[in-house]
């Protein structure tokens, strides 16, 4: 990249980080409150809500990884983002809804309100712990190979460098600031994609020149890469984990209504259709300009400083920074979350203060994010397969006990126990196993079988939950 | 139950790792500092010298450049050191793609130098397309770099200011008719918007041959998404309508 656009690169992230601190500060002052730091005061109407819905799954496993996905496998994996929508009807009839009865913080809160046992908070505040830390190493390394290509700083500089900016991103604002910023990813990304994909069609004589140049270096890249049963089993994964995700289930609690939730799940569809055109055509047209990449994941960042025109360019390379940003700051206030509110405030230190709260979240914001970095160093995989085994490992652990759980009152807290340590176990066993679909079985798909088998035995085997609880979570059946 | 995370860790690790090993490329193009020269005149024909400096043996490589309907490429013809190198069309291209053989006649060491390379290309229309010949897998890495370090200069030979590189983004060098850019991989074409010259042929850019259905499931896809938008948005604005 020449000096001056790199000066106006870092100018542009510079107005950025200005931007969220101006965010972070005005929003500094309304959270004193706990429900302010973790839920933005319950006050999000549809739009802002689907962005923020929108702004926390489309991560720079989509912006960096997902290029990169279509660049080395071409059109099919376009499919995976109406199939994950499957996932988000779940979420609308199934959890959101019914989630919003319980005016918790976060997913583990929903989780000992629902099953009675500290022990299933706990278990599950350790879980994200874990599984979060590989999903943020996932945007830590992006964000690393995007700004070493742009400014030829080494790339463990610049994951150190993309830690500090999500980590004060993060401490700043907490979930105000993320869903304001949300708003602001998706302005970008849209932008920046409605300049750029027709730049990119013109050039390449639209689908028609990029499809006769791909079928020629490989059929597969225009038709069926990824089979029908790979598509599926990842788009579940994704799809039916988000429906479950803490960082998910903690946005639809900072919604102002069921109805909001409702109407921002389909508002995130709206800003998904343009980005998931989006991200397709990229991937396509680079594998054309450029067909033999050393990684696949540089497509976005050579595609914002040496193919497009400087302006459309920089509003992508934009675009991808406030998107790792954005979503490691949503993963980092839940893995905060878990530690300040589930861990230490009703755990460790149930009668400490509104304020001893806030500040443990900050502290554990910055000590959480330090984790990823060192999984980032290691660059263990492409980001979206990254992306891809950490959904499986949420899925695995998560749905059963979350969807099942809301919607049959018999489930209990040994049940929801022996389901989440069950069917993360057994994804991770198949993972090892190294076979695709061994026993005709995803990892994600034997996780998520043995955890609803795990979770009906036990759970009729156990007393079922109280009154007060069926009350809560199953009104019109208790009333 | 720390034991239980610890396994299930070092598990994770494991399977990254193994996804990451079955994802081996083939082996890179020895050569990891390559320069592109292309001039251009108003006649659009292009001339162009690609000259890749070796860091180990070279011995049978395939060539490969996407070709386009508005231009013709070649011949092509190269060196290493003294030798002369014959590019042929090779019997299995793919159109668009040409691939080509490059008869070496034995392998070259690294201490050889550079291979350079050296073609013509005649095009036709207002934006001139130079296809770029390049080795037909990827080059090597630079020390310390996520790629190759690509130099590509264009010069424009026309009157200044009748011509700007559209792609790849090329930054104005020291004259008004030059451009250049150091990239980490090497790409298939330049594009450059020249004005129309009166009397010059025209060239309407279509390429021939299948598409693999790349349009039609496109379409499929949108239009999945165009209408389901709108219905889940209806679909659920009325139902809270009704129980309101």
């Amino acid at each position: 990249m020449a000096r001056d656009q790199l000066i106006a690169f870092w100018i542009a992230v510079g107005a950025y980080m200005a931007a969220v601190v101006g965010i972070g500060l005005w929003s500094y002052r309304r959270t004193t409150k706990e429900e302010g730091f973790l839920v933005a005061g319950r006050s999000l109407g549809p739009i802002v809500g689907g962005a923020t819905l929108m702004a926390n799954q489309v991560s720079a496993g989509a912006t960096i990884g997902i290029v990169g996905f279509h660049y080395y496998s071409g059109f099919s994996y376009a499919w995976s983002w109406p199939l994950t929508w499957i996932g988000w009807m779940v979420c609308a009839l199934f959890v959101a809804p019914k989630i919003r009865r319980h005016a918790g913080f976060t997913l583990p809160d929903f989780f000992e309100a629902r099953y009675d046992t500290p022990a299933a908070r706990a278990v599950s505040a350790l879980f994200i712990l874990v599984a979060y830390s590989v999903m943020l190493s996932a945007q830590y390394q992006a964000g690393g190979l995007l700004f070493t290509l742009v400014s030829g700083i080494s790339y463990g500089r610049a994951v150190v460098l993309v830690a500090a900016i999500t980590t004060v991103y993060t401490t700043l604002g907490g979930m105000y600031s993320n869903a304001y910023v949300g708003l602001l990813k998706a302005a970008l990304l849209l932008a920046g994609y409605v300049i750029a994909v027709p730049f990119l069609w013109q050039r390449f004589d639209g689908l028609h020149g990029i499809g006769v140049a791909l079928n020629a270096i490989d059929p597969r890249l225009t038709a069926n890469w990824f089979g029908w049963r790979q598509l599926i089993s990842i788009s579940l994964a994704i799809g039916l984990g988000l429906a479950a995700a803490p960082y998910e289930i903690s946005a639809i609690y900072s919604m102002q209504s069921r109805r909001a939730t409702q109407l921002a799940i389909g508002w995130s569809f709206f800003f998904q259709t343009f980005i998931g055109v989006g991200v397709l055509i990229f991937g396509l047209s680079m594998r054309v300009a450029v067909p033999y990449l050393p990684d696949p994941d540089l497509g976005t960042p050579m595609l914002g400083t040496s193919i497009l025109p400087f302006g459309a360019g920089l509003l992508v390379l934009l675009a991808a920074v406030v998107t790792f940003t954005r979503t490691g700051g949503a993963i980092l206030l839940t893995a905060a979350s878990a530690v300040s509110h589930d861990l230490y405030g009703r755990l460790l230190a149930p009668h400490a203060s509104e304020r001893a709260k806030v500040r443990a979240g900050r502290l554990a914001v910055v000590f959480f994010s330090a984790i990823p970095v060192a999984l980032a160093f290691r660059h263990l995989s492409l980001v979206n397969f990254i992306v891809i085994y950490a959904a499986k490992l949420m899925v695995s652990f998560l749905f059963v006990p979350v969807v099942v759980g809301l919607n049959w009152k018999r489930g209990t807290g040994p049940g929801a126990l022996a389901s989440m340590l069950g069917g993360l176990t057994t994804c991770v066993v198949w993972s090892l196993v190294g076979r695709p679909y061994f026993v005709g079985l995803d990892p994600a798909e034997a996780g998520v079988l043995v955890s609803a088998i795990l979770f009906v035995v036990v759970s009729v085997a156990t007393p079922p939950v109280g009154v007060e609880i069926e009350r809560v979570f199953f009104p019109a059946s208790s009333d | 139950m720390p034991r239980t995370f610890a396994a299930a860790g070092l598990a994770i690790a494991g399977a990254l790792l193994l996804v990451r090993g079955g994802s081996a490329a083939d082996a890179p193009f020895p050569s990891h500092d390559v320069r592109v020269h292309v001039s251009v005149g108003e006649d659009g024909r292009a001339t162009v010298n690609e000259e890749y400096t070796l860091t180990a043996a070279i011995a049978r490589t395939p060539f490969q450049f996407l070709s386009d309907p508005c231009a013709v490429v070649g011949p092509v013809s190269g060196a290493i050191g003294e030798r002369a190198i014959d590019f042929v069309t090779a019997a299995g291209s793919h159109t668009p793609w040409t691939f080509l053989d490059g008869d070496f006649g034995g392998a070259f060491d690294a201490a050889a130098g550079a291979l350079k390379v050296r073609y013509e290309v005649h095009t036709r229309g207002a934006e001139v397309v130079v296809p770029l010949v390049m080795p037909a897998t990827a080059l090597a890495l630079a020390d310390g770099a996520r790629g190759a370090r690509v130099n590509i200069t264009v010069v424009w030979t026309g009157p200044a200011g009748a011509a700007r590189v559209a792609l790849p983004r090329l930054e104005p060098a020291t004259s008004p008719n030059e451009w250049q850019a150091d990239l980490l991989a090497m790409p298939s074409s330049v594009r450059i918007d020249t004005a129309p010259v009166a009397g010059s042929s025209t060239c309407a850019r279509s390429s021939d041959g299948p598409t693999g259905g790349l349009q039609w499931r496109f379409v499929v896809f949108v239009g999945t998404m165009v209408i389901w938008v709108p219905t889940y948005l209806l679909w659920f604005a009325r139902r809270w309508r009704a129980t309101s």
